[in-house]
């Protein structure tokens, strides 16, 4: 693999296990910063699974158990004295249904910076809103009602509501599980269009479905396959030339 | 001597209801057989003709037979109930006739059973909806006989209450008072109390079960705080009387100053325990209806469990939490054992939990219980004080109610 950009994570015989079901085994994968990296494959091929490794997630699931070695910025997440709460202020996330807080537009994107104390005074917080708004796309659409209710805005608009709440805490890495599955083409495009501008300055990595939305954003792909990773490369080069046979065949829709 | 006759009529009645079943049902499925090529559904038809036969009948035999029942009279003769025999075998019988020589092809009697079903369950409705329109009214009306002899405005805003009134002209020291201030106060008095020791302990039960107890845990302890609420209110009386007043009365001696065993603070902490369940149970209900979803979503923001817990789950199930203190709060001001046991008669004007205090349901009863003139303003007080009761409750209801579901429309 060639590399120009440095490495953000990088994972090292990684396994999740839910109770007694495996559904992860020895990954070993190196995601690069200020890039968009795809992760496809068949359902419950372990692909939302690797993704909530990366902020710790699976540690809220009760029976869940994470193996391995995972390191950011070469620091070991996964380490005793690392606090998760404190790593996924740095690794925002995006659900696949956008779940805005039963509060207002402002108080949703307030959210983060009040719970880490990031703004001091109230001019400080309101700049945030407005350069997170603004970075989500949805500035123009709601700067004339912060004080709506956010579950009143359309779900496309919601999405990037939530986006915006994960940026106001300005992370590092934004991880995105299937953001655009409960959207409309239109809305879909939005968000694609978004990541684009996003990825010079945060490092995504995005779950989805689509072969061709991987295709239309992503840098890098990974193609995961029961629980392994069967192919991790640039997503050209993935698409056009895949390496394994069962990638060619997820890929041109032989099973899947 | 009991009389067998009206048992006798009942059983008439079921009897006619199954032959015409067995008449209705029998002609339909022979005439089936004749137009069997030309309907699409012919073999549910004799049931439906002979369904609606059995209940249209049943109708008109309950009806005679409460008719009879009612025209009866405390003596009745021989005759009369030959006649009321004889009513409710032709009533019925003719019914059973009309319905015979409507089974024709051509007759809806799927949509009839469909429409009576409908009417009944309609009257069925109708009937707790009179019952209250019935009850509200009576107290309404015997209200209104109250405030003939005692102004509204003395009533409502008295803080004298000593309702025993001459029961002959020129009695000495019984002059009847009526002012309710200091019976409401009361009330007021024992519910705030309870709900200082329902709302957070309730609350936090609903929290500890929703968010922290193992799914064992909570197989567990919910059931058994439930019991709580199965435990009759006369035994929570009961406790308070011999337990709860002596031991605080014993405490306030011991620490040198006088308590009355019958003290606000023993009624109002006894009745707190009481509703614990009530509150508990509604906001773990709230709590848990919280999609999981805002979670997660607070959880990938870096909140911890508590501050997911104070800025996300309960400012969500805030009003939910809101309409299960405020039913809790009519049930405090409507109960009735703890206190009648409990609390005094006297009533006194006073914010002090530590004094006797009397509440509007023990007045009701003081001054509905032993021999009393009916119409006298000492009995009719209770249906003023029964009226104002129900209204505070009502309001209360329909605001938990309303509030309630403002937030079920929240996460749809």
């Amino acid at each position: 693999m060639v590399e120009d950009k440095p490495i953000k994570f990088s994972g090292r015989c990684v396994s999740v296990h839910y109770g007694a079901s495996r559904a992860l085994h020895n990954v070993d994968i190196d995601i690069p910063d200020r890039n968009v990296t795809a992760l496809i494959g068949p359902s419950g091929c372990g692909k939302s699974s690797l993704l909530r490794v990366f902020n710790r997630m699976n540690d809220v699931i009760s029976n869940a158990r994470v193996t391995g070695e995972v390191r950011m910025d070469g620091i070991d997440i996964y380490a005793p004295d690392v606090d998760p709460v404190l790593l996924r202020a740095r690794v925002g996330m995006v659900f696949q249904k956008p779940a805005p807080f039963p509060r207002s537009v402002y108080e949703n994107v307030a959210y983060g910076p009040r719970l880490h104390g990031l703004a001091r005074t109230k001019a400080r917080l309101d700049m945030l809103v407005e350069r997170s708004l603004r970075r989500a796309g949805l500035w123009d659409e709601v700067k004339d009602r912060l004080s709506m209710p956010a579950p009143g805005l359309s779900v496309g608009q919601q999405q990037r509501l939530v986006l915006a709440r994960s940026l106001a805490i300005d992370p590092d890495v934004i991880l995105m599980d299937e953001p655009a599955s409960s959207l409309d083409p239109i809305a879909t495009a939005r968000l694609e269009a978004l990541i684009e501008e996003l990825k010079t300055r945060y490092c995504i990595i995005i779950v989805t479905h689509s072969m061709a939305q991987a295709a239309r954003i992503s840098d890098h792909t990974a193609f995961l396959h029961k629980g392994e990773l069967i192919e991790f490369d640039q997503t050209e080069r993935l698409f056009t030339n895949p390496a394994d046979i069962r990638t060619q065949d997820y890929i041109t829709g032989r099973f899947g | 001597m009991i009389d067998p006759a009206p048992f006798y009529m009942i059983v008439i009645v079921a009897a006619l209801m199954v032959g015409a079943y067995r008449m209705v049902h029998g002609r339909a499925a022979r005439m089936v057989a004749e137009f069997r090529t030309e309907t699409t559904l012919p073999d549910a038809q004799p049931r439906h003709h002979a369904r609606l036969a059995a209940a249209l009948v049943g109708l008109a035999g309950v009806a005679i037979y409460l008719i009879g029942l009612a025209a009866r009279g405390g003596d009745p003769t021989l005759a009369e109930d030959a006649v009321w025999l004889a009513a409710i075998v032709l009533g019925p019988a003719a019914v059973t006739g009309l319905c015979l020589a409507n089974v024709r092809p051509d007759f809806a009697a799927r949509a009839r059973v469909e429409y009576m079903a409908e009417t009944g369950l309609m009257a069925l409705a109708l009937v707790a909806l009179l019952t209250t329109v019935g009850i509200v009214g009576s107290l309404v009306f015997e209200a209104s006989l109250f405030f003939r002899n005692v102004s509204v405005l003395d009533f409502l805003f008295g803080t004298h209450w000593s309702p025993q009134t001459p029961i002959r002209a020129g009695q000495a020291g019984q002059s009847g008072a009526f002012g309710a201030v200091p019976v409401f106060a009361g009330t007021f008095l024992v519910t705030l109390i309870a709900m200082v020791v329902a709302a957070p302990v309730g609350l936090m039960v609903a929290i500890y079960l929703s968010e922290y107890a193992s799914s064992r845990t909570r197989a567990v302890a919910k059931p058994a705080i439930e019991v709580l609420a199965g435990i009759p209110s006369v035994v929570y009386g009961f406790f308070a009387l011999i337990s709860v007043g002596p031991l605080i009365r014993d405490a306030a001696d011991w620490l040198g100053f006088g308590v009355s065993a019958q003290s606000a603070l023993a009624v109002g902490l006894v009745m707190g325990v009481m509703i614990i369940p009530l509150v508990s149970s509604l906001s773990d209900d709230v709590i848990r209806a919280v999609p999981q979803s805002l979670r997660n979503s607070s959880t990938a923001l870096g909140a911890t469990r508590s501050e997911t817990l104070k800025r996300v789950v309960f400012r969500s199930a805030l009003p939910g939490i809101i309409g299960a203190f405020l039913l809790a709060i009519s049930r405090a001001i409507g109960e009735t054992m703890i206190v009648v046991m409990a609390a005094s008669r006297a009533a006194t004007l006073t914010g002090n939990p530590f004094d006797a205090v009397t509440t509007v349901t023990v007045q009701i009863v003081a001054l509905l219980t032993g021999d009393q003139v009916f119409d006298s303003p000492r009995t009719l007080a209770a249906f003023a004080l029964g009226l104002v009761l129900f209204v505070i409750t009502l309001l209360l209801n329909i605001g938990a109610l309303a509030v309630v579901n403002r937030y079920r429309v929240r996460f749809e």
